[in-house]
């Protein structure tokens, strides 16, 4: 299977990262996107599957998988028999961005440090 | 005296629909609950309304009509809104309706044009011919300061303490016009205009008798002197109170200005401060900024910290067996060195056969616990070896406490920021109240030059009446000389002995009046003072303040038991000493009515709202008392009440435009 | 309007009647205070009303 060289986050994933730019406490989509893939590792690793993961849409912002280089080597690690980490990034991001976004809906925006414990 | 009976409110401010409090028609205090924006000011203006037709909203009076009209009632398409007062004066019942009616032709009105603005009044069922005087006669707007007021506005009862200053003026002239004063000056007036009128028919008297002919020419030059004069007198008058006017508008600029002054200096510190505040904000937003680019490596930190754990202790299983089987097969190869030797290099000694035999036996016992790992195990083992390396290499120094710090920091000052806005969107909203405020300095220093030309002007005016008046006194005396003269030459006519004594009697009567106003000041001021002080005494809780004196100006001040004067009164005895002067004014007045007061307990400690209370029955008959919650105690206010509290209401808000006026 | 609620201010006209004008009857104070009182409104009716009492008294005077 190819990996994929630049990608869209699904609509809904993008609206979520819109909104902790919008905190101003991240400079671009990149760091929030990054932050999500990180949230889905800590909380959801081995209970999360990101080759089988489903992205609903992509009607999201569109990012080259350059953007995400060092997110890969974890990838790789974490998952060492997938060929294709970028599918698994994206994947990771995605479901990050819906997670993040339904701890701001249920509570409002939360601190970030409260989401890195 | 006037009662009010029940108001009925249709579709105005804050009140929905059509809404009624019923105030019945005895004697006692009806109290109305309600929070600050539940429409309790609203209310107490609603009286206002609907005697004079002015909607007033703190100090401004409210010119868009659409404005009054309620939200919730404009939504469905009713512009129309009413006042329906209901009266009980000398057992006559009054119903006076205020609405104002979207024109014919208009379906949604955007302009006060577009409104039409009637009134009715009816005394017992018919329809009065001049409503404006029957209204007048009852509720004359110049004293309703003593009968619907705001308990912020007792303060401005301090300036009759002081001399001459405008508000104090103004105040004196509505405590001498609640007092009936006006009547007696009036009398006074007009009985001197009819004396000029007969003093003319008595010069024609004269004239007509040959012995008293040239003193009438002397009193029709003396009479026309004094004519001038009092019409000088009364242009002169008008002028001071015009100039008197003036001045206390201008004052009142004065005091806006330096208010606005005010205003305009905490918006700027506020400005600046929040200025402060948003640049440490962007300050520390760049460094969560930063903080967050690298997160993510610390929150992956997490989970891999974990999984390295796991790396780690397989692998060190592994490489414990792996170094295990090192050890024996280094232990197998020397024993097999002493089997192929007969010889051990250890002790440097030979070794028997039986001995050889043994450890022959032993090499080819199964290795069990001591075998070497197999091909995939050890695989597995180089395989973790390299994930322990990377995870290791990934593993990251940072940590969140200085995003927290940080984001601690930011979570505050945006609460600070969002509250300081809030102040500052209230504050522009009031400046914006004074309209174009560009030029502040250039009309303060206008305003101080007309207030000082006022004040000379108000000087010079003094003089002049001061100088007028003699100047009338003396052409009386000149009057009173002749008249004499003439009644001694003229006794003989009889004509001219009638028209003698009806001067006479006229200039008796304008004598008496002109002394009744004095008399009745004076019994005035010992009574006002009598039943203040008796008011007061009810209401204070210290006793070493046992009465109130009373100036010229009927400003009130407290006399401790030594007999002195007590030099400065707290804000709270303000208040009370405020309070005692109007239950006293009511007690002396002959127009006599309810009193309405909007939260006037504010500055008061329990002890002194508890006792106001208690004196609230003896100030008026009808006391109708807005207040908000525990502003005073209901328990208490219930229990030194007793049978005086008529009824209770409460003002629920339901909505932002729609408040209920419910029975308690 | 009522005259019990001028009482008080009549009182004190009566007193310096009595002592000063006893010529003067109580009852021309009393109409003359009360065209005042019941037309505080309006000066004009008001003078007009008060020239009127004192010229209908005044027309009863005989020398």
């Amino acid at each position: 299977m190819n990996d994929i060289t630049n990608f869209r986050l699904s609509k809904a994933a993008n609206d979520v990262a819109d909104r902790l730019v919008a905190t101003g406490k991240f400079d671009h989509g990149t760091s929030a996107a990054k932050f999500a893939f990180a949230y889905a590792v800590k909380n959801f690793y081995g209970k999360f599957d990101p080759a089988t993961y489903a992205v609903s849409d992509s009607n999201g912002s569109n990012y080259s998988v350059g953007s995400f280089d060092d997110l890969a080597p974890y990838v790789k690690v974490l998952y060492p028999d997938t060929d294709t980490p970028y599918i698994y990034v994206r994947a990771l991001i995605v479901f990050g961005l819906i997670e993040i976004g339904k701890v701001i809906d249920a509570g409002g925006m939360p601190k970030i440090y409260l989401l890195c414990e | 005296m006037l009662k009010f009976t029940s108001m009925t409110i249709n579709n105005f401010g804050p009140y929905e629909g059509e809404q009624t409090i019923d105030f019945g028609d005895g004697d006692g205090v009806t109290l109305i609950w309600g929070d600050n924006g539940h429409g309790k000011t609203t209310l107490l203006n609603l009286f206002r309304y609907a005697l004079f037709g002015r909607f007033q909203y703190r100090h401004e009076t409210v010119d868009d009509i659409l404005k009054l009209v309620n939200r919730e009632g404009m939504k469905a398409g009713k512009y129309d809104f009413k006042v329906l007062l209901k009266m009980l004066h000398d057992g006559k019942r009054y119903e006076l309706t205020r609405q104002y009616s979207v024109r014919p032709g208009v379906s949604v009105p955007t302009r006060n044009d577009d409104y039409v603005q009637d009134v009715f009044l009816k005394v017992d069922g018919h329809f009065p011919p001049n409503k404006e005087h029957e209204l007048a006669m009852i509720m004359p707007e110049e004293v309703s300061r003593f009968f619907l007021f705001d308990g912020e506005l007792l303060q401005e009862y301090e300036e009759l303490v002081k001399d001459e200053t405008s508000v104090g003026d103004k105040i004196k002239k509505s405590i001498e016009s609640i007092l009936g004063v006006p009547i007696l000056t009036n009398a006074a007036g007009d009985t001197n205009f009819v004396l000029g009128e007969y003093r003319k028919e008595q010069t024609k008297a004269a004239q007509a008798n040959k012995q008293t002919e040239k003193y009438a020419a002397q009193i029709e030059s003396e009479a026309a002197k004094k004519e001038e004069q009092t019409k000088e007198l009364e242009r002169l008058q008008t002028a001071y109170d015009e100039a008197q006017d003036l001045r206390a508008k201008f004052e009142d600029e004065g005091k806006q200005n330096e208010h606005l002054r005010e205003l305009i200096q905490n918006m700027e510190h506020l400005e600046s401060d929040i200025a402060a505040k948003e640049a440490t904000r962007d300050g520390l937003l760049q460094s969560i900024v930063v903080a967050t680019r690298d997160v993510w490596r610390y929150v992956i930190g997490k989970r891999t910290t974990e999984i390295l754990a796991d790396v780690k202790s397989e692998l060190s299983t592994l490489q414990e067996r792996h170094n295990t089987h090192e050890s024996a097969t280094r232990l197998m190869s020397y024993i097999q060195h002493i089997v192929d030797t007969h010889h051990c290099e250890c002790c440097n000694q030979d070794v028997d056969e039986a001995h050889v035999s043994a450890l022959k036996k032993r090499l080819d016992e199964e290795p069990g616990e001591f075998g070497g790992l197999s091909v995939e195990e050890k695989e597995r083992m180089k395989h973790l070896q390299i994930r322990q390396a990377s995870l290791e290499s990934m593993s990251s120094a940072s940590d969140t406490q200085v995003l927290k710090i940080y984001e601690d920091q930011l979570a505050d000052l945006l609460v600070q920021i969002d509250d300081a806005k809030g102040q500052l969107k209230d504050l522009r909203d009031e400046i914006s109240r004074y309209g174009n405020v560009s030029d502040l300095t250039a009309a303060a220093k206008e305003n101080a030059q007309n207030l000082a030309k006022c004040y000379a002007k108000i000087e010079n005016l003094k003089e002049g009446i001061q100088a007028t008046k003699d100047k009338i006194k003396e052409a009386d005396i000149a009057l009173a000389s002749l008249e004499e003269k003439v009644r001694k030459a003229g006794t003989s006519d009889a004509d001219l002995n009638l028209a003698v004594k009806k001067v006479e009697i006229c200039a008796a009567l304008h004598q008496l009046f002109t002394d009744g106003i004095a008399a009745y000041r004076d019994k005035l001021k010992t009574e006002v003072e009598r039943d203040a002080t008796e008011l007061f005494c009810n209401i204070s809780s210290d006793s070493d303040y046992t009465a109130l004196k009373i100036n010229d100006n009927y400003g009130l001040s407290i006399q401790h038991r030594s007999g002195e004067i007590i030099p400065f009164r707290s804000a709270g005895f303000e208040h009370i000493v405020a309070l005692s002067l109007i239950g006293a004014l009511h007690k002396n007045a002959p127009l006599s009515g309810p009193i309405i007061m909007d939260s006037p307990f504010g500055r008061l400690d329990p002890t002194h709202k508890k006792n106001i209370t208690k004196a609230l029955p003896l100030m008026s008959d009808q006391i109708i008392l807005l207040a908000y919650t525990d502003e005073i105690d209901a328990q208490t206010a219930r229990q030194v009440l007793g049978n005086t509290l008529k009824k209770e209401y409460r003002l629920r808000k339901y909505g932002s435009f729609h408040t209920a006026i419910e029975l308690q | 309007m009522t005259n019990i609620e001028i009482n008080e201010l009549i009182s004190v006209l009566e007193k310096i009647r009595v002592e000063q004008h006893p010529e003067i009857p109580a009852s021309l104070i009393q109409e003359i205070v009360n065209a005042e009182f019941s037309s505080q409104d309006d000066r004009t009716k008001a003078r007009h009303d008060t020239q009127k009492v004192i010229d209908d008294f005044l027309k009863t005077i005989t020398i």
